[in-house]
């Protein structure tokens, strides 16, 4: 499996669409984020590292070979530079180490840290949706702006939302952009689009 | 599957290079076997247990035996022993890299949505602002920014008289039905209103009246059977004036008194001056409130000791439409005053502001600002003087000025730039004791700046504390007038004058 359909142009322009499509049912502007990581798990690669670290101190230590008592310290600190850049250069490795909630919270925090900086809340009647995929934790997180009414929040967003991050930890691009436009019939129920609706979050690609 | 194996590849890589010193160190042939296996039977002086630790140093003076320097540091020593293995980890290593990179090439982050990093402003507030110049049309005297003055006023006044029967003073100013709603007779008192931000919501330029509906953010104190509480609201209002009425004088316009006479207040009965004996009411000669609606109300005392993080540093800058053409046009008219000078003026007051906030000296804010800032700034010097604290901005630098609009109409030129600023930012007791924010930390914001100056004004914006009138050393009494020739510099006739500051949230 890979990441890269989720970052490819030809996601980037169907996304587009897709946004489109959904914004002529409802008055609800769509954001979609894709980002290929929503924080960089320091603390995993370094911890990885100090248990290589201490495993080598161990292996040496109680090992039948003789090794310098002097040198072992840099060495099993070389080992965890190595452990460390080992887990920074390889994803999976680093996301295995993550605790799940670790990554859901990551997500979360990444979602409403985008949500301010892409100005979602700019519209005028609040009914900015943020989209945001991040695909090292394997979620997609909905934030959804205060005019968006909370049974659509609690109802039929929530299970969009399930859907959108099933495809997102399967990285099915198809799937993600099924459930994507399931948000289009969702929300116009609810904020239909109206005559004078401006596109007040543009649906370019950025 | 291509990309499978090269995953795989990778990982075999790292755990083989690491498991070579091991395979190395018990080499067929290799060192210890050369120097006999007496050093690696048990019980002889090279086997050590871990409790004997320190036997375990050999080190260059130490008797025979093969030392290994560690797991890592041998494996780097053999690649240096034996090239054509270095050449195969820094080969794999540097393949692994380059692989790497080329399976991410093109692929970043993307979004579809959201706002640029500059927008031009179509928003509501922007076009209403630019539709109500229009009334120059009509209006050659009018003001935008006198507009804005009055209409700050005017609210200041009818929120602070709503307690008793004051409301009638404004009755000149207030449709009935608005005063109807706005008397409550349990209210003993209002104070402290500070106007947080203005918004145009809609201008309707009729056939018989123009209405201009804006919203106002404040916050204010009430007082009802003696217990004092702290409000935010949000009120929208809607003010209205018959189309051949005309703008006051600009001396005048910062007054609320009688529309036809100039007479005050006070002297009103009903709608009707005691003075002129003229009926002034119903907007038929000046501005008056014809709806008002509270939006919001939620109760918030003054916070000031909150270290509540800045927000909207990353919000696009809006720039209105046709901003920089206007500035063209300013230049034309007076080419000192260029983005550079204009720049450094609003970098010499900007520094002003900070020291007389930090010192709580309201005397070194007065010369470089409105009436209207200067009640905003009195209103916040005077809650930190009253809890015997003080905000202190040091070592505070404009980062970057971004202009966001120009607006020129017969009275005033007004330049809206947005400001990028970074200093430490903290709250301080009068007995040392910091009470908010960080000594150490730098806090980065921005805001909205808007500064005006009279169109008879001219020449290079002043970046020395001189009167801008006579050029006497600066002695600003809190009127605003120089003390040595006793004109008022503080309406902006002779230089820019700092006239609103708008957070970035509320800006728009």
């Amino acid at each position: 499996m890979s990441e890269r359909p989720f970052l490819e142009a030809a996601a980037k322009e169907r996304t587009s669409a897709a946004v489109r499509r959904i914004e002529a049912q409802t008055a609800v502007e769509v954001v979609v984020a894709v980002r290929r990581r929503a924080a960089r798990y320091l603390t995993t690669s370094i911890a990885f590292g100090a248990a290589c670290a201490a495993l080598a101190f161990a292996v040496m230590w109680f090992s039948p070979r003789v090794y310098d008592v002097r040198t072992m310290p840099l060495d099993a600190a070389l080992t965890l530079v190595v452990g460390a850049v080992a887990a920074t250069a390889l994803p999976g490795l680093r996301r295995l180490l993550t605790p799940k909630a670790t990554l859901e919270r990551r997500a979360q925090r990444a979602a409403q840290e985008a949500f301010s900086e892409l100005g979602i809340a700019k519209t005028r009647g609040r009914t900015g949706l943020l989209v945001y995929v991040a695909l090292f934790e394997r979620a997609a997180v909905l934030v959804p702006d205060s005019g968006i009414p909370a049974a659509l929040v609690t109802g039929s967003l929530a299970s969009i939302g399930r859907a959108l991050t099933g495809a997102v930890a399967a990285l099915d691009i198809d799937a993600f952009l099924a459930a994507l436009a399931e948000l289009g019939p969702a929300a116009a129920g609810v904020l239909p689009r109206r005559a004078d609706d401006e596109n007040e979050l543009c649906d370019d690609v950025a | 599957m291509r990309r499978r194996g090269l995953k795989r590849t990778h990982v075999a890589l790292f755990v083989g290079a690491l498991s070579f010193t091991t395979a190395v160190g018990a080499r067929p042939g290799g060192g210890q076997a050369y120097r006999g296996g007496s050093s690696r039977s048990s019980g002889s002086s090279s086997h050590y247990s871990p409790s004997s630790g320190s036997s375990r140093s050999y080190g260059p003076s130490g008797g025979g035996g093969d030392v290994d320097s560690g797991l890592v540091l041998e494996l780097l020593l053999l690649c240096f022993r034996y090239p054509p293995l270095g050449l195969l980890v820094v080969g794999g290593v540097v393949g692994f890299v380059i692989l790497n990179r080329r399976r991410t090439r093109g692929l970043s982050d993307w979004s579809v949505g959201g706002m640029p990093a500059r927008v031009e402003a179509t928003t509501r507030t922007t076009s209403a602002r630019r539709e109500l110049t229009r009334l120059v049309e009509s209006d050659p005297g009018f003001s935008l920014v006198l507009f804005e003055d009055f209409a700050y006023a005017l609210y200041a006044e009818l929120e602070m008289k709503r307690p008793g029967g004051e409301l009638q003073r404004l009755a000149a100013f207030l449709s009935p039905p608005v005063m109807e709603l706005l008397h409550d007779p349990k209210l003993e008192r209002v104070d402290g209103v500070v106007i947080g931000a203005m918004r145009y919501v809609a201008v309707d330029h009729g056939s018989e009246r123009t209405a201009v509906t804006l919203e106002l953010e404040a916050n204010l104190s009430e007082v009802r059977a003696g217990v004092v509480q702290r409000f935010y609201v949000c009120d929208r209002l809607v003010l209205t004036r018959a189309r051949t009425a005309r703008s006051r004088p600009p001396g005048r316009k910062r007054k609320l008194d009688c529309p036809n006479c100039g007479a005050p207040l006070e002297g009103m009965r009903g709608t009707t001056c005691g003075y002129c004996r003229q009926e002034v009411g119903g907007g038929r000669l000046d501005w008056q409130v014809e709806r008002i609606e509270r939006l919001t109300t939620e109760q918030r005392p003054p916070d000031i000791l909150s270290d509540a993080a800045e927000s909207g540093n990353q919000l696009p800058t809006l720039v209105a439409p046709g901003a920089e053409q206007r500035m063209s046009q300013l230049l034309a008219r007076d080419p000192a005053s260029d983005p550079a000078a204009l720049s450094a003026r609003v970098a010499f007051v900007f520094n002003a502001l900070q020291f007389g906030w930090s010192n709580r000296d309201l005397a070194r804010i007065r010369p470089f600002v409105t009436d209207g800032l200067f009640q905003y700034f009195g209103y916040w010097i005077d809650v930190y003087t009253t809890v015997r604290a003080r905000n202190i901005t040091e070592n505070a630098r404009i980062l970057n000025i971004e202009l966001a609009d120009v607006v020129a109409d017969a009275v005033y030129d007004a330049v809206t730039v947005r400001l990028f600023a970074v200093s430490v930012d903290y709250t301080l007791s009068d007995d040392g004791k910091v009470l908010s924010g960080s000594r150490e930390r730098e806090r980065h914001y921005s805001e909205y700046w808007t500064l005006v100056r009279g169109r008879g004004a001219q020449g290079r914006p002043r970046t020395e504390p001189v009167c801008p009138a006579c050029g006497a050393p600066l002695d600003i009494g809190m009127a605003g007038n120089c003390g040595y020739c006793h004109a008022r510099i503080v309406s902006g006739e002779f230089d820019w004058v700092l006239s609103r500051i708008e957070q970035d949230e509320a800006y728009g």
